[in-house]
Formats: C-alpha cells, sequence, structure tokens
C-alpha cells in the first residue's frame, strides 16, 4: 500500500489522450482550420503590396455612364454610385484597411509592451499607477473612447488608428505585466540579478523572449478587432478621406444604395468578415496550442 | 416503513454483479480493459468489502453498479442486477427510477461532493421530491429528520446553511443522509473516510454500519484500506489489476489469506505491523491499465510466483469452502494471516 | 460583506477617478491654440490672451480640472460650442435611447448564448459543440453595422417586417417601442453574444465534470433538472461577470448601430459631435458611458453575493 500510483482518473484521462508530438508550430499546423487561415492572411498581405499590379482598374477611375452597374467582363464585382471598378477599390481597400490596421496595433503594442514589462518587472507604485491607468481605459467603451480621441486629435485615418491604438494598448499591457510578472519568479531571473546583470538587459534578454508567444497571440487578435474598430470609424466618417478607400469607407458609401445594389453593402462586409476571422483564427489556435503546451510539460 | 420494506426483501433483492467487464476507448479506436470479469453478491443486511489499490478497478465497479462511468468507458460484458432489475450491461441505460432510490452512493471527496450554491436541506429535500414526489413542505421536514439521524445538532437550522460551513465530517453525514433519504435497498460507499481526518474516519464508519445495520440494506464498501473493512464487513473481494483475486468471508480471509496479494496488504498495514518491526512495503507497482502482464497480473511483484504456473495463460479464480482465489499456487501456499 | 463592497466601491471612485482625468485631458490633444481656434485666425494677441484668461487657460492644468470635476460632481458638464445647450440636458434626452437598445441587446445577448453556451457545454468538442463554436467565430468577426445593414436588407426591405430605421420612445405604446428597438437590439446582441457563449461554455463543462455533479446524477435526478438546478448555477459567476465586462462593448458598439438605425441615442449625438468637433459634449458622452459601465461592474459585484455564497462575501 505504500506505492505511489497516479489517482485512477489522471491515469485514466492520460490513456484516452492522443499522444502527440509537442512543438508549438507543429501542433498549429496540424489544424486546418489555422492553415486555412493563414493561407488567407497570406493572400491578404500580397494583394495589400500588389494592389497597383493586379488591380483591373483605377480605384479612383469614375465612369458615369456606368453607374452601380452588376458584375460584367469588364467589371467583375459591378460598379459603385460613381462607376468605380468595386473589386479594384477592394483590392486598393485592403492596402489601406491593413495598413490601418497596422498602425493600430503598433500602437497598442508600442505602448502596452513596454510599459508591462516595466509595471511588471519593478511593481511597487509605478505598477499600481499603470495598472489603474489600464482599468480606467478599459472601462470606457473602447469604440467612444477611440471616437473622442479621434475627434480631439482631427478627423483623420491615421489620428483615428493612433486612437484605436491607445484602447487597445490596456489589452497588452496587462499580458505582459502578468507573463512579466511569473517570469520575474523564475530561478534563472533571481540568478541573473545575482550575477549584477542590468534590470535592461534582464528584461531585454530574459523576460522578454519568454513574454513573446502571449504578445504574439494578443498581436493576431488585436490585429482582428483593429479592423473591426476602422471599418466601424472609417463608418462613422473619421477613417479614411475620399477618394481614398478602405473597406469601412466604401460600407458607408454603400449604405444610401442598399436597396438599389445590396452587393455594394454585401462584398466590403464579407471581405472584414474574412479578414477578421482569419487573424483571430490564427490567434485563437497560436493560444490554444500555448495553452495545450503550457499544461503539459514534457 | 424499513421495517416492512426489508421483511418484504427477499434474497431476490440482493446486489449481483455477475461477470462485469469495463473497458474504456483510448485514442486510436483501442480498448483498454479497466475490469475483468468480477462477480460479487450482496445480500440485504450484508456488508461487503471491495478493497485494491488505486487503479485496481473497485471505485469503476462501484460507478458501473449506478450507471455513472465517466465518457468513453463502458461495460462490456457481464451484469449489475439489483432484484430482477438490470442496472448495467453493455450498451443497457440505468433504468429510471432506480438510482438515488432503490440503489445510492456516497462518494470519497465530501468537500467536493455537495453543490456549494445549494443549502444542504434543500440538496436532501430534491432526492425526495423527484422521487418519492413529496410536496416542498414535507421534504423539507423529511430532510431536517433525516439530517438529525446522521447526528448533526440542530438539524431544522442547519439544513439551511450553505455547506461551506460545514466541515468534512459533517459534510460526509450530509451525503450519507441524502443517500439514506429514499431508504435504498443497497448502498454503496466508494473511500468514505479517505478524505477525513482520522478522529472522524471512525465516526462515519459507525454512522454507516449503524445504518445499514438499522435499515437491512446491502453496503458496498469501496476502499483501499482493509482496517476500514475488518470493524465494519461481513464479507470482502480483493481486486488487482481490474480483477478480483479472493473472495472470502472478512474473518476466515484476514486469518488465513489464500492470494499473496492479499497477505501482502495485510502485511503492508501499519496495524497490522508486529510491534518493533515496519509495515512491509509491496515491492514495485501496479501496472497501468492497458499493461497487465501475462499470466498472473500481480506475478512480477509476487514473493510465490514461480516460472510456469504463474507466467502463462490467464489464471482461474477456484472456489472452496464458501471462499474463492485466483492463484494457481493457492493450494499448495500456506500464507500467514493477521489477527483481527 | 460591507468591506467587501467598501472596497469595490472605492475602487470604482479610482477608476472614475482615471477616466474623469483622462476625459478632461482629451482637451490637451486638440492641435494648435484653442484660444486662436475660438479669437479667429486674425486676432491679436490681447484678443488671444482675453479669451485664453476667459476660459481659464492661464491657469495650470490642475486647477482647471479642479474646476471642472466639481462642477461636474454637481452635473454641470459644461455647455456644447454648437448650440450652447448644457451638456447635461444634452445627454439625458439621449441616455434612455441608449439604455433601451444596450438592455434589450443584453437580453438577445443571453437568450443566445444561454443555450448555446449549454448545448455545447453538454458534449465538448461534439458536432453540436463545434458548430456552435464555429457560429461564434462568425459572429465575432462580423462588423456589427453591416450585421445591421444585412438585417435591414432582409427583414425591413426584403420581408418588411420590422421598420428600418427611428425609434419611438415607450410612452408611444410597446409594440411600436420594441418594433424599433428589434432589429438594432439583435445586431447588437448577436456580437455581445460570443464572449458569454464561450465562458458559459468552459464554465458549463468544467462545472458538470465535477463531484457535486457526479452526487447529483447518483441521486437520480433526470440531467435536465442537474443542468438547471445544479451546474448553471455554478457556472453562472464567470458567465454573469462577462455579461457585466459586455456593457463597454454595447455602448461602444451603440455608437455604430444608432447610426444605421438612425436611433436618436448617445451614439448619433457621438456621430453629430465628431464633425462638429464638440468637445465638451464628446467628454459627456465618454464620462456618462463610463458611469453606465461601472455601474454595471458593481452590479455584477452584487450577484456574486448571490451565486456564490461562501466566497466574495
Amino acid at each position: 500500500m505504500k506505492t505511489v500510483t497516479l489517482p485512477p482518473d489522471t491515469a485514466l484521462r492520460r490513456l484516452m489522450r492522443r499522444r502527440r508530438d509537442d512543438s508549438l508550430w507543429s501542433r498549429l499546423l496540424r489544424r486546418r482550420d489555422v492553415v486555412l487561415a493563414l493561407a488567407v492572411l497570406g493572400a491578404l498581405a500580397l494583394v495589400a503590396l500588389l494592389a497597383p499590379v493586379i488591380a483591373p482598374h483605377d480605384p479612383v477611375d469614375q465612369d458615369l455612364l456606368h453607374r452601380l452597374e452588376g458584375p460584367s467582363a469588364a467589371h467583375w464585382l459591378g460598379t459603385d454610385e460613381s462607376g468605380r471598378d468595386v473589386l479594384s477599390r477592394l483590392l486598393y481597400g485592403t492596402r489601406v484597411s491593413l495598413g490601418a490596421s497596422l498602425l493600430a496595433v503598433a500602437v497598442a503594442a508600442g505602448l502596452g509592451v513596454p510599459l508591462g514589462l516595466l509595471a511588471g518587472y519593478l511593481g511597487g507604485a509605478l505598477d499600481l499607477a499603470l495598472s489603474r491607468v489600464a482599468d480606467a481605459v478599459l472601462s470606457i467603451p473602447g469604440l467612444v473612447l477611440a471616437i473622442a480621441i479621434a475627434t480631439a486629435l482631427g478627423p483623420s485615418l491615421t489620428n483615428a488608428m493612433l486612437a484605436v491604438g491607445v484602447v487597445y494598448a490596456p489589452g497588452f499591457y496587462r499580458v505582459v505585466r502578468g507573463s512579466t510578472i511569473t517570469v520575474r519568479g523564475q530561478t534563472y531571473v533571481h540568478a541573473a540579478i545575482v550575477t549584477g546583470c542590468s534590470t535592461w538587459r534582464i528584461i531585454g534578454r530574459h523576460v522578454l523572449p519568454n513574454v513573446g508567444t502571449p504578445i504574439i497571440v494578443k498581436v493576431f487578435l488585436t490585429f482582428g478587432y483593429a479592423i473591426l474598430a476602422e471599418a466601424g470609424l472609417s463608418f462613422l466618417g473619421l477613417g479614411v478621406q475620399p477618394p481614398l478607400a478602405s473597406w469601412g469607407s466604401m460600407l458607408k458609401r454603400a449604405v444610401r444604395y442598399l436597396e438599389q445594389a445590396p452587393a455594394l453593402v454585401i462584398l466590403p462586409g464579407l471581405v472584414i468578415l474574412i479578414a477578421v476571422l482569419a487573424f483571430n483564427t490564427v490567434g485563437d489556435g497560436l493560444r490554444d496550442a500555448l495553452a495545450r503546451r503550457d499544461r503539459e510539460p514534457s | 416503513m424499513s421495517a416492512v420494506t426489508s421483511a418484504a426483501m427477499s434474497d431476490a433483492m440482493s446486489l449481483d454483479v455477475r461477470g462485469l467487464s469495463i473497458a474504456a476507448r483510448a485514442a486510436g479506436g483501442r480498448t483498454v480493459p479497466l475490469v475483468t470479469d468480477v462477480s460479487f453478491r450482496i445480500a440485504p443486511g450484508e456488508a461487503f468489502g471491495l478493497v485494491g489499490e488505486s487503479g485496481s478497478g473497485k471505485s469503476m465497479t462501484a460507478l458501473a453498479a449506478l450507471g455513472l462511468l465517466r465518457r468513453g468507458v463502458a461495460v462490456t460484458a457481464g451484469s449489475v442486477r439489483l432484484g430482477g432489475t438490470e442496472l448495467a450491461g453493455p450498451g443497457r441505460a440505468m433504468p429510471a427510477g432506480v438510482r438515488g432510490r432503490r440503489i445510492a452512493m456516497v462518494f470519497q471527496d465530501p468537500m467536493a461532493g455537495l453543490n456549494p450554491a445549494m443549502r444542504v436541506g434543500e440538496q436532501i429535500a430534491e432526492v425526495l421530491r423527484h422521487h418519492l414526489r413529496m410536496g416542498r413542505a414535507a421534504a423539507a421536514r423529511r430532510a431536517a429528520d433525516l439530517l438529525g439521524e446522521v447526528g448533526i445538532e440542530a438539524p431544522a437550522r442547519r439544513a439551511r446553511d450553505y455547506p461551506h460551513t460545514f466541515s468534512g465530517g459533517m459534510r460526509q453525514r450530509v451525503m450519507i443522509a441524502m443517500a439514506l433519504a429514499c431508504e435504498p435497498a443497497v448502498l454503496i460507499a466508494d473511500e468514505p473516510t479517505t478524505a477525513l481526518d482520522v478522529t472522524v474516519q471512525a465516526q462515519i464508519l459507525d454512522l454507516l454500519v449503524r445504518m445499514q445495520d438499522e435499515r437491512g440494506m446491502a453496503l458496498l464498501l469501496v476502499t483501499h484500506d482493509l482496517g476500514v473493512v475488518a470493524g465494519t464487513c461481513h464479507r470482502l473481494a480483493v481486486m488487482y489489476a481490474g480483477r478480483l483475486v479472493e473472495e472470502g468471508p472478512v474473518g476466515e480471509v484476514f486469518d488465513a489469506p489464500r492470494h499473496p496479494y492479499t497477505a501482502a496488504l495485510l502485511a503492508a498495514a501499519p496495524e497490522n505491523a508486529m510491534r518493533g518491526t515496519a509495515p512491509k512495503a509491496i515491492p514495485g507497482t501496479v501496472p497501468a491499465p492497458g499493461a497487465y502482464p501475462p499470466g498472473c497480473a500481480f506475478g512480477p511483484r509476487c514473493a510465490h510466483a514461480r516460472p510456469g504456473p504463474c507466467d502463462t495463460g490467464p489464471v482461474a479464480m477456484t472456489e472452496s469452502d464458501g471462499r474463492r482465489v485466483r492463484c494457481a499456487r493457492a493450494p499448495e501456499l500456506a500464507l500467514p494471516g493477521v489477527p483481527r | 460583506m460591507i468591506a467587501y463592497f467598501g472596497k469595490r466601491l472605492l475602487g470604482a471612485a479610482v477608476v472614475l477617478f482615471v477616466v474623469s482625468v483622462i476625459t478632461f485631458g482629451l482637451a490637451l490633444l486638440i492641435p494648435g491654440d484653442p484660444a486662436i481656434h475660438i479669437a479667429g485666425e486674425h486676432a491679436t494677441r490681447e484678443e488671444i490672451a482675453a479669451v485664453r484668461a476667459e476660459l481659464g487657460l492661464d491657469r495650470p492644468f490642475p486647477v482647471r480640472y479642479l474646476d471642472w470635476a466639481t462642477a461636474a460632481i454637481r452635473g454641470d458638464l459644461g455647455t456644447s460650442l454648437y448650440n450652447s445647450e448644457p451638456v447635461t440636458e444634452i445627454l439625458a434626452a439621449r441616455l434612455p435611447v441608449t439604455l433601451s437598445l444596450a438592455l434589450a441587446a443584453m437580453a438577445v445577448a443571453v437568450l443566445i448564448s444561454l443555450p448555446l453556451g449549454t448545448l455545447s457545454a453538454l458534449r465538448p468538442g461534439g458536432v453540436l459543440d463545434r458548430a456552435i463554436s464555429a457560429v461564434t467565430a462568425l459572429a465575432v468577426a462580423t462588423p456589427s453595422f453591416w450585421l445591421g445593414l444585412l438585417l435591414i436588407l432582409v427583414f425591413a426591405i426584403t420581408f418588411p417586417v420590422f421598420p428600418a430605421t427611428g425609434y419611438r420612445p415607450l410612452s408611444d405604446g410597446l409594440g411600436a417601442y420594441a418594433a424599433h428597438l428589434a432589429l438594432p437590439a439583435i445586431t447588437l446582441g448577436v456580437a455581445a453574444a460570443v464572449e458569454p457563449t464561450r465562458q458559459l461554455r468552459a464554465a458549463l463543462a468544467d462545472v458538470l465534470d465535477t463531484d457535486y455533479i457526479r452526487t447529483a446524477r447518483a441521486k437520480g435526478l433526470l440531467p435536465v433538472t442537474i443542468v438547471r438546478k445544479h451546474a448553471i448555477r455554478n457556472a453562472a459567476v464567470p458567465y454573469v461577470t462577462v455579461i457585466g465586462l459586455e456593457t463597454g462593448q454595447l455602448l461602444g458598439g451603440a455608437v455604430v448601430v444608432e447610426t444605421v438605425f438612425g436611433l436618436p441615442g448617445l451614439g448619433t449625438l457621438a456621430e453629430i459631435t465628431v464633425t462638429r468637433q464638440d468637445l465638451p459634449v464628446l467628454q459627456g458622452i465618454v464620462l456618462a458611458a463610463t458611469l453606465v459601465v461601472i455601474a454595471a461592474n458593481l452590479a455584477v459585484d452584487l450577484a456574486y453575493r448571490w451565486l456564490a455564497p461562501g466566497e466574495a462575501g
């Protein structure tokens, strides 16, 4: 009776669980939805880069004789209220929407990551103050705050996305702060402190690499939110200014023609949906793969 | 009421486990046997101990009798019957109105076994309301009575408390009251004292035995602790690696175990160690399900194992003078027992 | 108990304080000197200085904040730059619309998430669970205003079941009120249902795996009773928490959804204000929305007491 055995339930669960190779990326790439989502993201990135090359028409070229037309050989997805080629506008819109979202994510991470590292690593009054600010920002409805900031800065796509970045910064802050606190408690960090490494060196060499993956997860998920936020702000008139188009601003203009040309509303929304879904799928897949790795270290 | 039912209960109301096998579906479509060909019978008024280490399949056997196997684990052969009713068998669902009413169970961990968000009286009352169609007020009164019967002070007031206000021992009393609510014919107690303080363990065992005796129930006491069986049960069965290895009256098995595993368990129990000697640990570990050795599963750890009879082919259960044993060398071994 | 709520209340006060500083600080973001902006491009240096003194801009930021905050506590949030109406009055006229929408959307979110979350928790990994998780993934990626437009297209234009846009106060009768809120509430509620569905699924799956659920099954209760009486209640804490947290999401989403459906709430107000650069009104919207969020979170804290006896208290 002195033998040590696993609780039967645990043993049974282990037995019933499939054994798998546990490298993070191989876990991730085994999921078909994640692979598909990565392919979509790759395609979107290509479209954003190559829009001028692959777009069949100039996205701002008006043709008032062919307004609100359905699909044709010349215009695969039809034309909008000014006779512009919808496909070309969507392709160029990819560049605008993804670029704007990238800016917002960069601002969010640029604010949240360093502050999260500092707060998590140093703790104390700095942590307390920053965490209160993060709580406060998080308790303001995100889009309302973004509108307020963007309005104060003046209406432009850049300002709108700066605002969105500020709104999402506390998300990064929390993730990084939490991971940093965990890492800071590890023996190897104590060892580094004892051997006299500088704080900056420890953060850069030991802490940052270990909070990297949660940050990547957050980047993907925030990218999805940022695309939605860009669309929402553009819809309110805070985003890209005409004649340039983003997916959101295309929707805004199409609303007036909802009855005559519903495709003008449906298409940009569908593109937004697919892009956000792809970012979220990769983010969620990465997070699940991480969670599983952390649960069974072997 | 219990007097009437117990008088009406003949031998036909005994719990009859016959040839029970249980397996888990593992990854890749494999099935892993967890319990193989287990048979025993518990008569009304009888207390029966089912003894084994973790992973021996004893709890699985008990859960199967209540139809509570977890998803992916199923009965593959044999049956569990109560009176004329089949409770479990391959592909069989538990008949309605039996579980909780004619057969009830007390679990190991009373801290986790009670719903934290429901008053304890309500948790007892809902059994009465569901099975006996009692009204709200009557069920509440009966619940308080039951709490009193299992030794909880000020039961009417305590019935309105939430589980977190009870100690572990008190919670186990609540669990017992809940199990007894519908006067079941069979009570299964799975390690009912393992999670409790030593001082409380004896009280809970006394309560179980008293209730079993007063109500003429069949009691299946599942435990890893032979000491628990010694003071409470009439008969016992020992399980190892999913099979019964020995079965018989408690006194006889303790006096003269016939299976080396039983003897080793007896020798390993601290309270049975000779004065001044350490309890003897059994070398090695219990084989994992799916990795049982050929022949006698206990063979690799057995001090009496011999090449030939013990490591080839399955070892059959033999029966003589009311005792059963699954050991190829049983007739030639004279194993030491312990005085009870 | 009282200490617990005292602590929560103090926390809420701290958050509100920081939010008020942020809100007031918005004025600092405006590029250029507001005094020049107001006095006009061709104003003399003296004229600008006069405007500056009049607005109090010559005094240090903390002093100006204190003035503004004490006035705000008395319910004075200044006047609109556009039409000089008191901000508080403007907000008071529109808040009921937004609150109606948010509450209705929350009801929709509960009506969606409660069954979906429960169904997926019953067999984690099963066909139904996977289907539901695919639907939630779609819902979270759908721009809410686009969904609103699609709903208008289907339920107001193609099949005219609901009015496409507009708002009727409750005083016009429940029917008209509800009919005008239906599509916006569904639009907003679908997005708000996603996180609660996921939370409920996770929490319920955990609860269904506990010993006390096994006890309930051993008691021979019906599966429906077990889920309803034993499981949901214990899974409710994270569920209610996330419903409470959705408030912010709802109010943010309301801005766009109100615009789509032409509801005269805080959202359309925000949209109008954007083009007018009416900062006092915007500040008022931010504060009002945040107050609602903070109140919702306090309500969630109150709910814990009832949901989880023996914890939180």
